[in-house]
């Protein structure tokens, strides 16, 4: 039982890339904060409008074109929705689900996360270019999940 | 069809038969598809950040 | 010479004997149901599809996500469970001289517990009681007959699973000192992998009944999750495992040649199972609950399991680098030419490996941690298991269809029906090239899964995407054509074809044949590693998701 020099080969390279691609994911995310979205928080899935943040969702500006932007996800829609900020903003999500689990989703974006009920998740992106942005539920989360959208306008 | 000639051994020159270069361009066709998908979802992401 | 006499004795004891007509019976019934499975499964992928390319509306009384529902329970959990079984089970009885009696039985009281789960599941769903997908994640509660049906499903596989390792168990008594062969040596790993990585999801099913039965008020919807995942992945491996066991045994017999090093074959398998289960984490880099760095881990051990891939790349252009040359292939491709590729029982196989290339680069570059940002719950997931499942596993189970189905009814692949296999797979590549590729596509373009036709309000960017989702219908009625050419393949040669003998096709190790060390035999020591495996991989998350806990979610229904 041995590989032979060419599968030697052949598993050496593959392997060696499978690692280098490791390696730069592995910098970004723990050197450079580029993380995947894993806020860890919780709350009680069934109080969240009594709960802070998310008993006053809305866009907040944190500091110099940099918001935050707290939202409620409920069967079939986005608690702000519609949102304008300026060009080149920074935004800092902050989300939970009332009842089900939705997924947050603006295409064009890697903004992309799952919203569980009880969980307080985060993600962050920077606004570069103007324009309109489509946010949608990309789980499936009932009869009207196809509807469940809003948009973020970049000016 | 072919497999009733699983027992036919042919007799061919031995360099020939053992060769693998064959196999060695295959796997580095399927090392460059692995190369390219990553680059390229890679890129889309950086594009996006 | 002394092999080769004792081969054609063998082979010769093998045609006066034949197939063992009990079971052959067995093996008949799960073949039959997987592909009704599969021609019902169709239809509905098919309205669908054309739902998906706003070409039609579906009635609210049957609607997409019900459908949908039903599609994803009938191809990943009937078809694939159903094909699974029959095939290893038909192996089981080729290669260790019959099944035990008992452990017939034990296949038949599972094939009759998963009709039985399968028809209680599938009532809610067509009730529209059960619109939950097929990964059932709370707190979305169907009737509590769904989850039922599915606990019966599950133990139905069990039974099916303990009675393959019982005749495992007591041929290895009675060959002691010798080596599993290698076709049984595929079985036992696939039993083992869908008993242990069912477990998890049982677990949370038993739960999910109490809960929707209103005997618990709430659910952990993080740990349902979790275990689901642990389960969902595995069991595309297991298909997987099953399609790599053709790969590896069977297609180098179709072709003439002789199958890969017989010990590195072994090691693939044994590498699957230990490293398996973990890997069903990459379903949730973009979940909450998780610290990055137990994703950083989870994606080394989802990227862990592409290696024993990277084996079986090699080792299968090896043998057929080998075979081709040894029929007078020349040159750096010559070899490629002289492969049987108007026969149907390679052909399939073969495109189904081709197509495991972009699949498995696609699934390498997906699970890359913060990468799967880019393509999570989007389309491009559901191109890539149409890639992975759709055609590297289900093309591996047609072309196997088309000498499993004569064996078991001592009838005879007729070139004319293999001809019609050779257009069935040609008919299935276009369509699956059509419909996974334009599903990757939209899918970077933002799509999201599981979706009914939806612009969003005329958003641009929606609208955008439907020129793709055309392509889908497209690629669906191709489908559709090779899913009724395959049933009527699969039942003609049960029923119809003319009689003879089709032998079960099992390659012949390497020449000069070297020995495998013994110690791969220990499939004790295998399950224990694997437990070490699972638990570094999951205990960690289970219990800070059961001890730092919200308090749960109560049930909803919100189609």
């Amino acid at each position: 039982m041995k590989f032979s020099k060419h599968e030697e080969i052949w598993l050496t390279i593959s392997v060696g890339m499978l690692v280098l691609f490791m390696v730069i994911v592995g910098y970004q995310t723990f050197a450079l904060g580029m993380g995947p979205p894993s806020n860890k928080e919780t709350l009680d899935p069934q109080k969240v409008d009594q709960t802070a943040p998310f008993d006053n969702p809305g866009v907040f500006e944190v500091g110099p074109n940099e918001y935050e932007v707290v939202m409620v996800l409920q069967v079939f829609s986005f608690t702000p929705n519609n949102i304008e900020i300026p060009k080149g903003a920074t935004v800092h999500f902050t989300m939970t689900s009332k009842d089900v689990v939705h997924g947050f989703q603006v295409a064009g974006t890697n903004l992309n996360a799952m919203v569980m009920p009880g969980y307080i998740q985060k993600i962050t992106q920077k606004f570069d270019k103007p324009g309109e942005y489509l946010v949608l539920c990309n789980e499936y989360c009932g009869a009207g999940h196809q509807m469940m959208s809003t948009t973020i306008t970049v000016k | 069809m072919k497999a009733s000639k699983v027992h036919t051994e042919e007799k061919l020159d031995a360099d020939n038969e053992y060769s693998v270069k064959g196999t060695m361009f295959s796997v580095g066709v399927v090392g460059a598809v692995i190369l390219i998908f990553w680059v390229g979802l890679f890129a889309l992401y950086m594009y996006r950040v | 010479m002394s092999t080769a006499t004792s081969k054609s004795l063998k082979e010769k004891a093998n045609q006066v004997m034949g197939v063992n007509l009990k079971d052959a019976k067995l093996a008949k019934s799960y073949m039959a149901v997987a592909f009704i499975a599969l021609l019902l499964g169709g239809i509905l992928g098919l309205l669908q599809g054309f739902e998906r390319a706003g070409l039609i509306q579906l009635p609210y009384w049957f609607n997409y996500y019900q459908v949908l529902t039903a599609h994803g329970l009938l191809l990943v959990v009937v078809l694939t469970a159903f094909f699974t079984i029959g095939y290893f089970y038909a192996g089981l009885s080729h290669c260790l001289g019959g099944l035990l009696p008992k452990v017939r039985k034990m296949a038949w009281i599972g094939f009759w517990m998963k009709i039985v789960g399968l028809v209680i599941a599938i009532i809610p769903v067509l009730l529209n009681k059960a619109s939950v997908m097929y990964t059932f994640y709370p707190p979305l509660a169907a009737a509590p007959s769904f989850y039922i049906g599915l606990a019966l499903i599950v133990l139905g596989i069990w039974v099916c699973a303990f009675g393959a390792f019982i005749n495992v168990a007591s041929w290895r008594k009675v060959n002691k000192g010798k080596h599993l062969p290698i076709f049984a040596f595929f079985a036992t790993a696939v039993f083992i992998l869908l008993f242990f990585g069912s477990i998890g999801v049982t677990i949370e099913v038993l739960i999910l009944i109490a809960w929707s039965f209103g005997w618990i008020p709430t659910v952990n919807v993080m740990v349902s999750r979790t275990l689901f995942w642990a389960f969902g992945h595995t069991l595309v491996n297991i298909w997987y495992l099953t399609a790599v066991s053709a790969w590896y045994v069977v297609v180098p017999k179709i072709i003439g040649g002789r199958r890969f090093s017989d010990a590195l074959t072994r090691i693939v398998i044994i590498l699957l199972v230990i490293m398996n289960i973990p890997g069903g984490f990459h379903h949730q880099i973009v979940d909450p609950g998780m610290s990055q760095a137990l994703k950083f881990l989870h994606v080394f051990m989802s990227l862990s399991i592409s290696f024993p891939s990277l084996m079986t790349a090699f080792a299968m252009f090896y043998v057929f680098e080998r075979t081709g040359r040894k029929l007078g292939g020349k040159g750096l491709f010559g070899w490629l030419r002289k492969l049987p590729w108007g026969d149907v029982r390679f052909l399939a196989p073969m495109i189904a490996m081709i197509a495991f290339i972009p699949a498995g680069a696609g699934g390498i570059a997906q699970t890359t941690n913060q990468l799967n940002q880019v393509v999570h719950n989007t389309m491009w997931v559901v191109g890539h298991f149409h890639l992975t499942v759709g055609t590297s596993v289900i093309l591996t189970f047609f072309g196997i269809s088309y000498w499993l189905i004569p064996h078991i009814s001592n009838r005879v692949l007729t070139p004319r029906m293999n001809k019609v296999g050779v257009i069935q797979t040609i008919i299935w590549t276009i369509g699956m090239l059509f419909m996974s590729g334009s599903m990757h596509a939209v899918g970077l373009l933002g799509s999201p899964r599981r979706t009914s036709y939806s612009t969003y309000g005329d958003n641009a960017t929606a609208l955008g995407w439907d020129p793709y989702l055309i392509f889908v219908a497209v690629g669906g009625t191709f489908l559709i054509i090779g899913v009724l050419i395959q049933v009527f393949a699969v039942f003609h040669m049960m029923f119809f074809a003319p009689k003879g003998v089709t032998e079960f096709p099992i390659a012949d190790p390497e020449v000069p044949v070297e020995k495998t060390p013994m110690w791969t035999e220990r499939w004790g020591l295998w399950i224990v590693i694997m437990l070490v495996v699972i638990s570094m991989g999951y205990v960690i998350p289970l219990v800070e998701l059961i001890v730092n806990a919200p308090p749960g979610s109560p049930p909803f229904k919100t189609w």
